[in-house]
């Protein structure tokens, strides 16, 4: 099992504020919303503590919609197969940036000052999609390394792809070593965190050089998808 | 002045809105008529967010307007205590599965800044809890908030659970998020959808006759 906590995050203010859409630039002329911006900005600089568990599991086979992994567990549903065909391995992880920064935001919603609340909670979720992105981009790093293929990754709930799932992935891995838990609803604690799974092996794919947006039901209206191919385009990741 | 009012509240003019708040009521008039006239600019402000001229900031900024406003003009309204009781109550909460808040809590404090009395659950809400608050505070209204598809079953299995306790006919439900539509409405069995913080306004004012 591998952890990891040295994560660069790019909370970047230009890129932030030329894919936020809509009035947000003009709004920045009021100053009390910049200063909420730039308070929040700082609340996720300072409370931002990313880190990421993973680990390779062999396939035995695929049943149906299921994997069944060397050890008997099965997981897949959704679009699982279909994007994993063909992997030897199923790499399962779980990455956050800490509970802190959901603390603040309460603290913020509390205090009503629910812009302050709103521009962090937006900064927590882009840092914790740049740990993803930077943990799949690994790794693929580790498969090319072996001339091995790379599936998309995929996350439970953000395709047609059962949350409950969610309870597989955190039995192979634990978790708790980077300090997240799951509840009885499959909710991730702390918030701001996200599992995945990427298929790999030596042969071609089912689906490879996708991106779990690709499978998303919210693709097309996602601000944090639009900053991270701006960011790739700008070669900042 | 009303239509100032309004025109000042729909495009954020905060500064400009206060002052004429402050004029309207030193000159004697009804409070309920700036109340009124924030429930019209709620309607221009969803229109401008259905139409993406607003986002949720310009959502924010607003309900913390109208906040402003209604502590103004609230202790004037006391005296008359037929329009000085909330326009309803409303049992609100993300539901399971879902840890989404920043929609639901923008829902809320609208809600509140329009003379509705909220019952804020929070978030990944069993539908156990949504029963239990709906018994103890007897509200008109119930809101099940989502982001994801995935909570639409979540949803559904709220919304059987209020019919199994025998409450359904007691409460209107409407559901709520960016992804929600007739087609969800009708699956979850929801009486209305909303995708912003105004439609859950206007929603709920139009249940209560408060607008």
């Amino acid at each position: 099992m591998r952890i990891q906590r040295d994560w660069h995050i790019a909370l970047d203010e230009e890129q932030y504020l030329a894919q936020a859409g809509g009035n947000l630039a003009r709004l920045m002329a009021r100053p009390s919303v910049c200063a909420d911006w730039e308070a929040a900005l700082a609340d996720a600089r300072e409370l931002i503590e990313p880190a990421a568990v993973w680990d390779a599991f062999p396939i035995q086979e695929f049943r149906h919609e299921r994997l069944v992994l060397a050890d008997g567990i099965k997981i897949g549903g959704g679009p699982v197969v279909t994007v994993v065909a063909g992997a030897t391995e199923l790499v399962v992880g779980v990455c956050t940036i800490g509970g802190a920064i959901s603390q603040r935001i309460s603290e913020h919603m509390r205090g009503d000052e629910r812009l302050r609340a709103m521009f962090l909670d937006d900064l927590g979720s882009w840092a914790v999609d740049q740990v993803r992105q930077q943990v799949c981009r690994r790794i693929e790093g580790d498969a090319a390394g072996r001339a091995w293929h790379a599936s998309a990754s995929l996350s439970p709930g953000e395709s047609e792809w059962s949350v409950a799932e969610q309870a597989v992935i955190f039995s192979l891995v634990d978790a708790r070593e980077i300090g997240v838990t799951l509840n009885e609803s499959m909710v991730m604690s702390p918030v701001k965190s996200l599992s995945l799974i990427v298929g790999i092996g030596p042969n071609a794919l089912g689906v490879e050089g996708a991106s779990n947006c690709d499978f998303c039901t919210i693709r097309e209206r996602c601000s944090y998808r639009d900053r991270r191919l701006a960011l790739q385009a700008a070669g900042q990741k | 002045m009303k239509e100032q009012l309004i025109t000042a509240i729909a495009d954020l003019k905060e500064e400009e809105a206060m002052s004429l708040v402050r004029s309207m009521l030193d000159a004697g008039e009804d409070p309920q008529v700036i109340l009124d006239a924030t429930g019209e600019a709620v309607r221009t402000i969803g229109d401008r967010f259905e139409a993406q001229e607003y986002f949720l900031p310009e959502l924010i900024i607003a309900g913390d307007l109208m906040k402003q406003i209604a502590e103004l003009v609230k202790p004037k309204l006391a005296t008359k205590v037929t329009t000085a009781k909330p326009l309803g109550k409303i049992v609100l909460g993300t539901v399971a599965g879902d840890i989404h808040d920043i929609g639901k809590d923008v829902v809320g404090f609208m809600l509140d800044a329009n003379n509705f009395e909220v019952h804020d659950l929070g978030v990944d809400v069993p539908a156990a809890t949504f029963v239990a608050k709906i018994r103890e505070v007897q509200p008109n209204i119930v809101g099940l908030s989502g982001f994801l598809t995935l909570a639409f079953d979540q949803m559904k299995v709220t919304v059987d659970a209020i019919k199994e306790a025998g409450l359904r006919d007691q409460v209107k439900i409407m559901i709520g998020g960016a992804i929600m539509d007739t087609n969800a409405a009708q699956y979850v069995g929801a009486d209305a959808y909303g995708t912003n913080a105004a439609a859950a306004v206007k929603i709920a004012k139009s249940w209560t006759g408060g607008m």
